[in-house]
């Protein structure tokens, strides 16, 4: 069981969040992307061992979705922002 | 009845208290603080039950919760409980106890011949003997599960109470043992919040095992000293279950065992503790030795002897013998010999065991030194032992007669937390066991848990764990003079059990090895060894250094196989919880579902809503019901509760450009007070789910979605703007159960509609397709939007959850002068598969917008999610499944369920399958069964006669493939 802080809501357990898989995939812009671009984008992800940058939804709390460092073999869980944040 | 106990002692009994319970309807007595082993055994039998796979009887055999022989069935009804561990159970007055697998009695099991059989039942028998051929495998199945079984399951309900809690603490000890106990204390001193939990009723493990001491004042003052500090809790009948990642532990407790059952506390709970420290101190578990016959009943390990004797005064044997390896059996033989027990003699491995036996054979015991016990005697219970001596010529020495037989094959720390949380287990040739090697995990093992064996040093160990001190290095080794417990010779010839619940002999290891199997993994699985609800406990490390000498291998070579939680069995009672029946999940109901229950309505699941399926009032079964609630719909007008249908509140100044990227059609065009059908697609281009969007101002829209997509869909809009285009100004708020909301359809939709709102203009021309007015009704504010579902004239009218019975009452009393008809899901599903729209049974995530027949939908003049995706060439090959119509060619032919659409009929040959049906109703208007299904290249077939065909039902039915939409193609009576 992973304990996430939520930096709303505080340390919450991992049944109240929703996985939202790696943080770092951006989206192609569509003016410009190649479909295998797209594909890239849709399909493929890397399965890391070791330090990974993920999407969790809080989904039973305040609806943020979370950037969170977790290691992999670990499950030690660093730092965690808001999506929103991350992204700027 | 109770010839084994002694005249005196006991740690944990009470003789001035007596009661008794029923071991297969014969009356046990018992004393209070007995378990139900230790009253079985004061009355004289240790015959307890039968073996898995031979049906050989079988005695008590271990100290704890890694007995594997004595599983009994406790209870009847509901409260049956199958494969409890009668060394676990508290005896409680008039507790039904019965032994299981054994037909008709204990005594008397009729399938005991299979013992007579051994020979030709080796490892792997059922699967050699049972695959073919493959048809009649159901039919052995149960023949085998009538010879093997475990107990009974309970058929009833249980009728008491299990209870769930969560908890988090600063350190978690495992085990109330010397170790535990001293853990305990000097976190607790050190101020932490400690839980100490123990799986048995008294704390002290170990110490409750041996006479009077300083010990024991020590554990006296532990406990009290423990009780005094508000900041430790102590957990008894507590057993550490699971240990899971990031310090995750659950916990079984059973708080009631001493309490009469079933008055109104919970007879289990489960706990799930975060622990930022885990101290391991579940002690170290007795070998077994391989000797013929070591099955037996009376055959013991000598650590479960010492247990009966120390805590509940009872004799394991009047007339023993003792084997081992260690100076512990002269001690043992002393003790017992005190009791009152007539020890026939002590056979040590060790060819010169020193002062210990000196002293024994000076006291006048007899003593064999470098010797074994080769064979056991006796079938129902041990009646001698064969004591063989060792050397270059071993040779029998005397047929002593006895009635126990206790081992002595020395202790293996129990690794299963330790192994759950991730730790390496190492094997110490010098402990010939494997010890927990450093912890992956917070979390420490501390005394016998970690090799440490001796009191006063458990007792250090568990104190410097407690306080969090640096681990120490390898404990201190015993003494190995003796051969190991796997490397005794088979004197005699005779089966050598090696995993006494599932009857692996040493025979069976050595064929699975000669027969490829090299993997500890391979050979559990073929062999069953460790397979039991002892978990291989005791068998684990015999099992796997037997493997280890037949394949050449080291031990450490070898490995060990997974450790799964939980650790001991847990009952499914304990973890459902609370968690079952109509509790199991939040039910949500709607506004009017009072109403819909008094009408009597038959409910069905949607999501976690519950909805109305169809009204009995309407016709006698589910068939009749739809269609003539759908007919009522064709004819008049007809009403049906969509609270349930997702709504999500959009505002903000770029809401419109939000709902542009998150719909393959265009949204931002809408006027307000205007709506439109929407399309949301998938980022790999599939349909994910669709819905009308209202635009009520410049800057706010309201979008409905499907009920079962409500919750995906909005956390699908979150992510499109929290993570997606963050720089978007625009909010999302999940409305759904703000709104009641009502579907009026039917050509007299409008009459109805006016009825309750007089004042309103309702007219075509005010109030046309895809229009929103917003209103007051029956007290609240109401939105009245013309849109249909149905292909009715139809409208959906939204008014606040707290005035939603009223308008459901009201329309009700208003419709009732027009035949207002109240519908269910199922005619709700017959209405629209007849107007060709589609659900998720079709846009069932693997089908796209050209699947659908909604490529026009797809706007390629800007950017949404999916969009890209639909040039991927996958999604444009012309064969994938397309949607199409199909309609019985007979009136009265069925569609079957589940059926897969085929060119040709059902035969005895299978047939390429073209698609399958996604959803079927009756028409009353075309007065026959239709179905909507997905075809490969469908829209090419239109026109085709094709087949339903169900192999699994055997039925199929002659259909034609059509236009998916069956009534009204060019929707005049919804625009009417």
């Amino acid at each position: 069981m992973l304990l996430i802080p939520c930096p709303h809501c505080g340390v919450r357990p991992e049944t109240e969040f929703v996985y939202g898989g790696d943080a770092t995939v951006r989206r192609p812009d569509p003016k410009t992307a190649s479909l295998d671009a797209w594909a890239a984008y849709i399909y493929e992800r890397d399965n890391p061992k070791g330090p990974h940058t993920e999407l969790w939804l809080h989904a039973s709390g305040c609806h943020s979705w979370l950037v969170v460092e977790r290691d992999t073999v670990t499950h030690a869980i660093g730092q965690v922002r808001q999506a929103r944040d991350a992204a700027s | 009845m109770t010839r084994n106990r002694t005249a005196e002692g006991g740690w944990l009994i009470d003789r001035a208290s007596t009661g008794s319970f029923t071991f297969d309807g014969r009356r046990v007595p018992f004393l209070a603080g007995d378990t139900v082993a230790s009253a079985l055994l004061a009355a004289g039998d240790p015959l307890v039950g039968r073996s898995f796979k031979l049906h050989r009887p079988r005695g008590l055999f271990a100290p704890g919760a890694q007995e594997p022989n004595a599983l009994v069935v406790l209870n009847d009804g509901g409260r049956l409980t199958p494969n409890a561990r009668a060394t676990t159970i508290p005896a409680t007055p008039g507790l039904q106890v019965r032994s299981q697998n054994r037909w008709p009695s204990l005594r008397h099991d009729a399938f005991g011949l299979l013992d007579l059989a051994r020979a030709v039942l080796p490892a792997g028998f059922y699967y050699k003997t049972f695959m073919w051929p493959a048809s009649q495998w159901l039919r052995y199945e149960r023949l085998i599960r009538k010879l093997a079984g475990l107990g009974p399951p309970p058929r009833m309900a249980d009728p008491d109470i299990y209870a769930r809690r969560h908890g988090h603490t600063d350190v978690l000890v495992a085990g109330g043992g010397p170790a535990g106990l001293a853990a305990a204390l000097a976190a607790g001193r050190a101020g932490m919040d400690v839980v100490l939990a123990h799986s048995g009723p008294a704390f002290g493990g170990g110490l409750h095992d041996r006479g009077d001491g300083p010990h024991r004042a020590w554990l006296a003052e532990t406990l009290q000293a423990l009780a005094a500090l508000p900041n430790v809790r102590l957990l008894a009948n507590t057993t550490v279950a699971g240990y899971y990642d990031n310090q995750t532990l659950t916990l079984a407790e059973r708080p009631c065992d001493a309490a009469p059952v079933g008055d109104g506390k919970p007879v289990e709970r489960f706990w799930q503790i975060h622990a930022e420290r885990v101290v391991i101190a579940t002690g170290a578990h007795e070998r077994p030795l391989l000797f013929a016959d070591n099955d037996r009943p009376g055959v013991m390990l000598a650590s479960a002897a010492r247990r009966y004797l120390w805590r509940y005064g009872v004799l394991a044997g009047r007339t023993p013998v003792i084997f081992g390896s260690d100076d512990t059996i002269y001690e043992l033989a002393a003790d017992l010999t005190a009791a009152g027990a007539t020890v026939r003699a002590i056979v040590d491995l060790r060819p010169d065991p020193g002062a210990a036996a000196r002293r024994a054979e000076a006291a006048g015991l007899p003593t064999f030194a470098g010797a074994m016990v080769a064979r056991a005697h006796g079938k129902r219970r041990v009646t001698a032992a064969e004591i063989w001596r060792l050397g270059p010529r071993p040779h029998l020495v005397e047929t002593m007669q006895a009635d126990a037989i206790l081992t002595a094959g020395g202790f293996g720390p129990t690794l299963q937390l330790h192994a759950q949380a991730r730790g390496a287990l190492l094997w110490d040739p010098d402990f010939r066991a494997f010890l927990p090697g450093p912890p992956v995990a917070d979390n420490r093992s501390a005394g016998g848990a970690r090799g440490v064996f001796d009191l006063q040093a458990a007792i250090r160990d568990g104190d410097e764990a407690g306080a969090n001190a640096p681990l120490p290095l390898r404990p201190p080794p015993p003494a190995a003079d003796a051969p190991a417990p796997w490397d005794l010779p088979n004197l005699t010839g005779g089966p050598r059990f090696v995993d006494l619940q599932n009857d692996v002999a040493d025979k069976d290891i050595a064929l699975a090895a000669r027969e490829g199997y090299h993997s500890i993994e391979h050979v559990k699985r073929y062999t069953t060894l460790g397979m039991g609800t002892d978990q291989g406990k005791l068998a684990g490390p015999i099992g796997l250094a037997l493997l280890a000498a037949a394949t050449g291998k080291d031990i450490a070579a070898t490995g060990v196989t997974t450790f799964r939680p939980p650790a001991t069995p847990v009952t499914f009672g304990a973890v459902a919880g609370g968690d079952f029946g109509e509790v199991g999940h939040a039910i949500r109901r709607t506004a009017a579902d009072a109403w819909h229950e008094q009408a009597g309505a038959t409910f069905i699941d949607a999501g976690l809503w519950r909805r109305p399926q169809f009204y009995p009032a309407n016709g006698k079964t589910v068939g009749e019901a739809y269609r003539a609630e759908a007919l009522a719909v064709r004819a008049g007008v007809g009403m049906v509760d969509v609270s349930t249908l997702g709504k999500i509140d959009v505002s903000g100044p770029d809401a419109a450009t939000l709902l542009d990227r998150l719909y393959c059609n265009t949204l931002s065009t809408l006027k307000p007070g205007r709506g439109r059908y929407g399309l949301m697609l998938r980022e790999d281009g599939r349909v994910f789910d669709d819905g009308v969007v209202f635009r009520l101002a410049a800057d706010r829209f309201h979008v409905t979605c499907t009920t079962g997509g409500a919750s995906a869909v909005y956390q699908h809009m979150e992510h499109a703007l929290q993570v997606i285009w963050p720089e978007l100004d625009a909010y999302a708020t999940p409305v759904s159960e703000e709104w009641f909301a009502v579907a009026l359809a039917g050509p007299k939709a409008r009459t109805l509609l006016k009825a309750i709102a007089p004042d309103l203009d309702v007219s075509n021309a005010a109030l046309p397709m895809m229009r929103l007015v917003e209103t007051r009704l029956f007290g609240g504010r109401a939105r009245i939007m013309r849109m249909s579902y149905s292909g009715e004239l139809s409208y959906e009218i939204n008014i606040g959850a707290n005035r939603g019975a009223a308008l459901w009452q009201g329309l009700v009393a208003a419709g009732r002068p027009h035949g207002l008809v109240v519908y269910g899901t199922e005619a709700m599903g017959a209405l629209r598969i007849e107007k060709g729209h589609v659900t998720h049974a079709e846009a069932d995530g693997r089908t796209t917008p050209a699947d659908l027949g909604l490529a026009g939908m797809v706007s390629a003049r800007k950017d949404a999610i999916g969009v890209p995706a639909q040039a991927f060439p996958a999604l444009q090959e012309a064969d994938r499944k397309q949607l199409v119509g199909l309609i019985a060619e007979a009136a009265d032919a069925r569609i079957p369920v589940g059926a897969q659409v085929t060119a040709e009929d059902l035969g005895d040959q299978p047939r390429p399958s073209l698609g399958h049906v996604t959803s079927y109703a009756y028409s009353a208007e075309r007065g026959r069964m239709i179905a909507l299904a997905l075809v490969r290249a469908g829209r090419g077939r239109i026109g085709e006669a094709a087949f339903v065909v169900s192999p699994v039902m055997g039925e199929s039915a002659a259909v034609r493939i059509v236009d998916p939409v069956f009534i009204d193609p060019e929707g005049e009576r919804l625009r009417g």
